[in-house]
């Protein structure tokens, strides 16, 4: 059932405590950065708003928007294609690939085309990509997804990036110094972006006055691919548009600092037209974001710039790692964008929260998270997506709160077997709460038995 | 229908209501040396900083530059030397070892130095070579990035890139590690 998906994820996970506290650690510590950065800007709140009505204003127009991008894209020689959903994006994708008869591929950071599964499409069409971004070309060795959309690795300590390089690149076995590795990785990758036909990338954003895209890195990877292959392929949801350059003074300044703690990526590259002999393409992905956007609940998940922030912070996260929420985007936002494509599969996440709302309160553009979730979780128990337990669960409490009598009863009856036969209550396999938590001192009496006794005491 | 008309016609039919752009956010800028805060923020994001009056003394620095010859961009020292590269191929500029450039803008709250595509000689010379090396005038200088994007004409050319520090990549167990894809360092002059 779809309900235990993240809680069986995250208890296989919890099972070395060491690593969760690892884990948790090294989270926490990128949200401490984050907030040291905030911290250095007077204007961090006021920025955060403007962000995030910018976004506002930017979706109430967005079909406007999307055709003055692809008008400005085409009078600066890009190619513009549009995507209805994932499968199309990835024939787009192998069409052009086709099309050149190119066999060598790099590809830069794209959660879009892990949402799409774009390195698994092409894998089936007989073609391989490169990831090249140092995070996401250790998980592509291991055969693993991104565990996080901005530090695609964080769930891997040193010796295991050892391992995966010893393994594949033929590293000196047990040096896992992180320069060696990265070292390593930066001779076997230049090859590969000096021998690259086509290199594919992500968008950052798409500026809809002039029809140019912003990426940013802090490798380098995304340009080192895109000025030495002969075609650029970029890939966007459609709610990445801004309408002006000018907002990238505001977006720019929010990003890295949410995502890393860092003032700004080492490159912001903003991509207008391509150099002379190079093609260069652009794809606008639906994929159910059209959907998401009639969703007056949920079209603030939209906003998103994919900062990461969320995860960071996220309590849940930080304890149950990103491969417990088997979604392309985990974590906080991933959980409120993953129902909507799939909301059987993805019925769980929205219950993968304590709603404690960090997430909210960390987001640049002040996506509403944690009400999203709690949302969720109204229209998933409607749509017959809860559990049966915690619907049974909910029914009973529901009639046991509405009758005084019962309340009473069942107050008075578990107050008894708490002090009497406490072994009911205080086994793991009966109880859940139990796990990892102590159960409460049973009270003598309950709040109402003491104000009779008391009242009756004055009188 | 194509895909394009159907993707047009649902955002149509389910964007919320119109609501206006914001007024930009106002904040009290309270800018004392710029050239200070820039050099500061530059160092403190792995790269070097030096500040040096005028031209000439650039040019100075460039003639006695230690290691291998840096190819030029800088039009205020001499000849455009990095307009060689202009249409070589990447491996050609494999080889390279350092690179100086020319910057248009410097933001100090980053450290970001703005490059247009006409300073970069080809593309990809910022990203291929070793050592970067980036000659800004102090009165480039601006306070944040909604300054930079007010001086820059961003239609004016067909690329443009900040360049913030030498690469980098904490991507191994959050250790940071300087040098990733692109350059292995930066050094940034700041020309008075």
């Amino acid at each position: 059932m779809a309900e235990k998906s993240h809680a069986k994820a995250a208890a296989l996970f919890n099972e070395d405590e060491q690593r969760v506290d690892w884990h948790n650690e090294t989270l926490w510590m990128v949200r401490s950065k984050r907030d040291r950065m905030a911290r250095q800007l007077p204007e961090w709140e006021a920025l955060r708003s403007e962000a995030s009505a910018i976004k506002e204003h930017t979706l109430s127009h967005l079909d406007e928007y999307l055709v003055a991008f692809e008008q400005n894209a085409l009078r600066n020689g890009v190619q513009v294609h549009w995507a209805s959903d994932a499968r199309e994006h990835n024939e787009i994708v192998l069409g052009i690939l086709r099309k050149h008869g190119a066999r060598r591929i790099v590809k830069s950071k794209s959660m879009l085309t892990e949402e799409c599964g774009l390195n698994t499409f092409l894998h089936d069409h007989g073609l391989s990509t490169v990831d090249t971004d140092l995070g996401e070309f250790i998980v592509q060795l291991r055969e693993e997804l991104p565990s996080h959309i901005v530090l695609p690795a964080i769930h891997l300590k040193r010796e295991d990036v050892s391992h995966t390089f010893e393994k594949h690149l033929h590293t000196e076995p047990g040096n896992s110094d992180p320069t060696y590795l990265a070292r390593e990785a930066r001779a076997h990758l230049r090859k590969r972006f000096m021998e690259a036909e086509v290199a594919i990338t992500g968008v950052n954003f798409a500026v809809a006055e002039n029809g140019g895209m912003v990426v940013c890195t802090n490798e380098g990877n995304a340009d080192m691919g895109v000025h030495a292959a002969r075609v650029h392929i970029a890939s966007m949801g459609i709610e990445k548009v801004i309408p002006r350059a000018a907002d990238l003074g505001v977006f720019l300044r929010l990003l890295a600092r949410s995502a890393t703690g860092q003032p700004i990526t080492t490159y912001s590259s903003h991509f207008l037209r391509p150099r002379e002999g190079q093609e260069m393409h652009v794809i606008l992905v639906d994929n159910g974001r059209s959907r998401q956007l009639a969703k007056p609940a949920f079209r603030n998940s939209l906003k998103c710039i994919r900062c990461g922030a969320c995860f960071n912070t996220c309590p849940v996260y930080r304890f149950s790692g990103g491969h417990s929420y088997h979604s392309a985007v985990a974590g906080p936002i991933g959980s409120i964008l993953a129902p909507n494509f799939d909301m059987k599969k993805n019925a769980d996440l929205p219950f993968a929260s304590s709603l404690c709302g960090s997430c909210s309160n960390v987001c640049p553009v002040k996506i509403n998270i944690h009400e999203q979730l709690w949302h969720w979780r109204q229209v998933l128990m409607q749509e017959g997506q809860g559990s049966l337990g915690k619907k049974l669960s909910m029914k009973v409490m529901g009639v046991v709160l509405a009758s005084p009598f019962l309340y009473k009863w069942s107050g008075a009856l578990a107050r008894t077997v708490l002090r009497y036969a406490p072994g009911v209550v205080k086994s793991k396999k009966l109880n859940p709460w139990y796990q990892s938590r102590e159960m409460p001192v049973a009270p003598r009496q309950s709040f109402q038995e003491w104000y009779r006794k008391k009242k009756h005491n004055e009188q | 229908m194509s895909s394009r008309e159907k993707i047009l016609r649902a955002v149509a039919v389910a964007k919320p209501p119109a609501s206006a752009l914001p007024e930009a956010a106002a904040y009290v800028q309270e800018e004392v040396d710029l050239v200070q805060h820039f050099s500061a923020t530059v160092r403190s994001i792995g790269a070097d900083c030096v500040v040096v009056k005028g031209w000439e003394a650039l040019l100075q620095v460039y003639l006695q530059y230690q290691g291998l010859p840096v190819l030029n961009g800088v039009g205020e020292i001499g000849e455009r030397t990095i307009m060689s590269a202009a249409k070589r191929e990447a491996s050609a500029l494999e080889s390279l070892h350092a690179v100086l450039l020319r910057g248009r803008v410097g933001v100090a709250e980053n450290g970001a130095i703005w490059i247009p595509d006409s300073e970069t000689g080809n593309r990809l010379l910022p990203f291929i070579c070793e050592q970067l090396l980036i000659a800004i005038s102090a009165a480039e200088l601006v306070p944040t990035l909604r300054e930079a994007y007010a001086r820059i004409d961003m239609k004016a050319e067909g690329y443009g890139v900040f360049i913030a520090g030498p690469s980098k990549s904490a991507d191994i167990e959050q250790s940071l590690v300087i040098g990733a894809h692109g350059p292995l360092s930066l050094r940034v002059f700041v020309v008075e």
